[in-house]
C-alpha cells in the first residue's frame, strides 16, 4: 500500500482546478446564507436586550414617582 | 439572573467557530481531490453535513412536538420552533449549494428529478409551518396546531430521505444501500485512489456532519435564548400597558 502523499500525486483525473470558480460560489452562497442568519439573531437579541431595559425603567419610575 | 442556557450559549458558540476553523482546514488542506469533478467536490463536505442536520433538527422537532401534544408546554414549544426555523436555512444551504455543485457535475444547475423536486416540497412545508403560527392568534391554539403540524410535516422528511433510495434518480447516494431498481443513473459519483476515499469519509463524517450538529446546538441556544427575551418583553409591555390603564 503506497503512502497517501503517493496516492494523492499518482491517483490522476482531471486538472481540480478547473470547477474552483464553482467551489467558491458554493462556499460564498453557503457562507452569506449562514451568516444571515447569525446577524439576524444577533440583532433580534440586541432589540429585545433594548427593550427589556426600557420597558424595566418605565415600571421602576413609575414605581418612583407612586 | 443567570440561567443554564446563558451559560452554556457562549461556550456552544465558541466550540462551533472553533469547529468550522478545523473544519474548513480538513476540507481545503487534508481532504483528498477527487478524479472527475476536481475542487468542486469540496462543496459536498458543507452540502451532505448540511443536509443530514436539516434530518436531525426537523427530527428534533418531531419529537418536541410529541411532547407538547403529551404535555403542552412552552418550552417544547420553543424547541421545535427554534428546530424548524434552523432545518429551513440548512435545508436553503443544502438547496443552493447542490445546485452550484451540479452545474459542473451535471451540467445544468437544477433537474426536477424526485429528489431535489422533494426536497423543495419539505422546504415549503417547512417554511408554510411559520405561515400557520403567524395565523392563528390564539396562543394555546397555535402551539398545538404547530405540534401536530410539525409532527405530519415530518413525512417530506422521510422521503424525501428515501426517495433516490427506491427511486431511480440522477443524485447519487453518499449513504447507505440503493434498490435495485433505483441504480444506473446517478451521476456525479465520487471517484478516488482506494486508500483515499477514507480521508473523504473521515472529513465527512467525522468533521464536517459533527461540526454542522455543533453550529446547530448552538443556533439553538441562541435561538431559545432569543425566544425568552421576547416572552419576557411581552410580559413587561403587558405590566406597562396595566398601569397606564389603571393610571
Amino acid at each position: 500500500m503506497l503512502p497517501d502523499y503517493l496516492l494523492i500525486l499518482l491517483q490522476g483525473g482531471i486538472d481540480p482546478n478547473i470547477t474552483l470558480d464553482y467551489l467558491l460560489l458554493g462556499y460564498v452562497a453557503m457562507w452569506v446564507i449562514a451568516l444571515f442568519y447569525v446577524i439576524t439573531l444577533h440583532s433580534r437579541q440586541r432589540n429585545m436586550r433594548q427593550d427589556i431595559a426600557l420597558l424595566k425603567q418605565l415600571l421602576e419610575e413609575d414605581d418612583k414617582a407612586k | 439572573m443567570t440561567t443554564r442556557l446563558d451559560r452554556i450559549t457562549p461556550i456552544l458558540n465558541w466550540l462551533a467557530v472553533g469547529l468550522v476553523i478545523i473544519c474548513l482546514f480538513m476540507i481545503f488542506f487534508y481532504a483528498p481531490n477527487e478524479r472527475n469533478m476536481g475542487n468542486v467536490q469540496r462543496i459536498l463536505y458543507f452540502h451532505v453535513g448540511s443536509a443530514w442536520v436539516a434530518l436531525i433538527t426537523f427530527l428534533v422537532a418531531l419529537y418536541a412536538g410529541i411532547r407538547y401534544l403529551r404535555r403542552p408546554s412552552r418550552d417544547w414549544d420553543t424547541v421545535a420552533m427554534a428546530s424548524v426555523e434552523i432545518g429551513v436555512i440548512f435545508t436553503t444551504i443544502t438547496i443552493i449549494s447542490g445546485s452550484v455543485w451540479a452545474k459542473p457535475a451535471w451540467n445544468t444547475w437544477w433537474v426536477w428529478s424526485p429528489r431535489l423536486t422533494l426536497i423543495v416540497v419539505m422546504w415549503l412545508t417547512y417554511v408554510a409551518y411559520f405561515m400557520l403560527r403567524n395565523a392563528i392568534e390564539d396562543e394555546d391554539k397555535r402551539r398545538r396546531f404547530a405540534a401536530i403540524y410539525v409532527i405530519l410535516a415530518f413525512v417530506t422528511v422521510i422521503l424525501t430521505f428515501a426517495s433516490i433510495r427506491i427511486l431511480r434518480d440522477i443524485h447519487p447516494v453518499i449513504v447507505g444501500p440503493v434498490a435495485e431498481a433505483a441504480q444506473g443513473v446517478a451521476q456525479g459519483e465520487q471517484d478516488f485512489a482506494p486508500g483515499l476515499a477514507a480521508r473523504m469519509r473521515l472529513v465527512l463524517y467525522g468533521v464536517a456532519t459533527p461540526t454542522f450538529i455543533v453550529i446547530y446546538a448552538a443556533w439553538l441556544a441562541n435561538r431559545m435564548r432569543l425566544q425568552r427575551m421576547i416572552d419576557q418583553t411581552t410580559a413587561l409591555k403587558a405590566r406597562v400597558v396595566a398601569r397606564l390603564q389603571h393610571g
